[in-house]
C-alpha cells in the first residue's frame, strides 16, 4: 500500500513537470477581435485557408495564403522599422547577430507578431496561434526586461504609419484595394489602434 | 532486505521518468509547429553620413539586393539608415559593408549594437521563457534537426 501510494506520487510529480513543460510562461493572453459583426473575418480578406507554396521554403512547402501576405507585410515592416530612426531605439536588438544555427532577432519578431496578426484577424489554424505575453505585460518594464520605457503615443502613431509603409511595399494601397476590398486597410488599421490603449500606459 | 527496496524503487522511479520522457519527446514532435524558414535572416544597419539623392538610393539599394545571400535591402532617405537583411550562412555584415563601399565610396559606418541595446527590443522576440520551456523548445529544435 505504501509502495504504491510512493509509485502514485512519483508519477504524478513528474507527469506535471513534464505536461507544464509543454506550456509557455505567460500571462493570459488576449488578442483584438478579428471579425466585423458580420461578413468574413479579417484573415480571410488577406487570403484566408487557400494553401500556396511558401516562396521561402523548399519546394512542397505550402502556407495558408492568409498566413503568407500577413508575414510578407510583417517582414516588410520589420526593415521599414528598423530604418525609422524615431521607434528604432526598442528593437535595437534585431540587428545583434547570432551564431549560425541559432534562431536571429528577425526571424523571432517575424515569427511572434505574424502569429499574433494571424489569431487577431481570425485564423483558425493551430499551428498560427499566438502563444506570448499579453499586449499589457509584453509593453510594461515591469513584466518583461526586454523593454526598457512605456511606449508613448507619438512611437505608437509611428509604428502604425510604418505598418501602413509595410502594406503599400506590398502592393495593398487604398487605390489597390478600392474594387475588390474598400474598406480592408482601414479596418486592419482600425485592429491595430485597439491595442493603442492596452499598449500605451 | 531495506537496501533492497530502496534499490527496487529508485529503479521503477527511473523508469517511470525514461517513460514519461519518451512520452514528452513524441508529444513535442506531434504538436510543433514547422521550423521558421526565415531563421537565419540577420538584420545589420549602416548610417549615412552623407546626403544620399532618390536617386543615389535607388542604385545603393539595388547593388545591395544583388548581393548573395541577402535577402532585402531598405533605406531611409530621411534618417540616412539602410537595413539589409541576408542568410547569415551565405553573407555576413562586415562583407556587405565593404563591398557597399567600395561600390559608392560613401561615409557611412556600420550601427554595432552594444551589450545594453542587446537586453533590449520588442519583447514579441519571446524572452523570459522558463527553464523547463527552454528545454522543451531545444528538443523540439533537435528534432526537427
Amino acid at each position: 500500500m505504501k509502495k504504491q501510494v510512493i509509485l502514485a506520487a512519483i508519477c504524478l510529480t513528474t507527469a506535471s513537470i513534464f505536461y507544464t513543460s509543454c506550456k509557455k510562461k505567460d500571462t493570459t493572453t488576449t488578442t483584438p477581435a478579428a471579425t466585423t459583426p458580420a461578413g468574413p473575418t479579417l484573415y480571410t480578406r488577406v487570403g484566408g485557408t487557400a494553401m500556396v507554396q511558401d516562396p521561402k521554403a523548399a519546394t512542397g512547402t505550402m502556407i495558408e495564403t492568409g498566413r503568407l501576405t500577413l508575414r510578407s507585410v510583417v517582414d516588410s515592416a520589420i526593415y521599414v522599422i528598423a530604418a525609422d530612426a524615431q521607434i528604432n531605439s526598442f528593437f535595437h536588438v534585431l540587428l545583434a547577430e547570432v551564431s549560425a544555427g541559432n534562431t536571429t532577432g528577425f526571424a523571432a519578431l517575424s515569427e511572434n507578431f505574424t502569429d499574433f496578426l494571424c489569431t487577431a484577424t481570425g485564423s483558425t489554424n493551430a499551428n498560427y496561434q499566438y502563444g506570448g505575453r499579453s499586449m499589457k505585460d509584453a509593453h510594461n518594464p515591469m513584466y518583461t526586461n526586454r523593454i526598457t520605457s512605456l511606449v508613448t503615443n507619438a512611437a505608437f502613431t509611428q509604428f502604425v504609419n510604418d505598418i501602413g509603409t509595410a502594406l503599400a511595399k506590398n502592393g495593398v494601397t487604398t487605390t489597390s484595394t478600392a474594387s475588390s476590398d474598400p474598406k480592408l486597410i482601414s479596418d486592419l488599421v482600425a485592429l491595430l489602434n485597439s491595442t493603442q490603449s492596452t499598449i500605451v500606459q | 532486505m531495506k537496501k533492497r527496496k530502496i534499490i527496487k524503487i529508485t529503479l521503477i522511479s527511473l523508469s517511470v521518468v525514461v517513460l514519461l520522457f519518451a512520452v514528452l519527446i513524441v508529444h513535442i514532435a506531434l504538436v510543433m509547429k514547422p521550423k521558421n524558414v526565415e531563421n537565419n535572416i540577420q538584420l545589420s544597419r549602416i548610417d549615412f553620413k552623407q546626403p544620399v539623392d532618390s536617386a543615389e538610393a535607388v542604385k545603393m539599394v539595388s547593388f545591395v539586393r544583388h548581393l548573395d545571400g541577402v535577402d532585402n535591402a531598405v533605406f531611409n532617405p530621411k534618417s540616412g539608415i539602410l537595413i539589409c537583411g541576408f542568410y547569415n550562412q551565405k553573407q555576413n555584415a562586415q562583407n556587405v559593408y565593404d563591398k557597399l563601399m567600395a561600390y559608392g565610396h560613401y561615409k557611412a559606418e556600420r550601427f554595432m549594437v552594444g551589450a545594453a541595446d542587446e537586453i533590449k527590443g520588442c519583447p514579441a522576440m519571446g524572452a523570459d521563457k522558463s527553464f523547463i520551456y527552454t528545454m522543451a523548445s531545444s528538443l523540439a529544435d533537435l528534432i526537427r534537426k
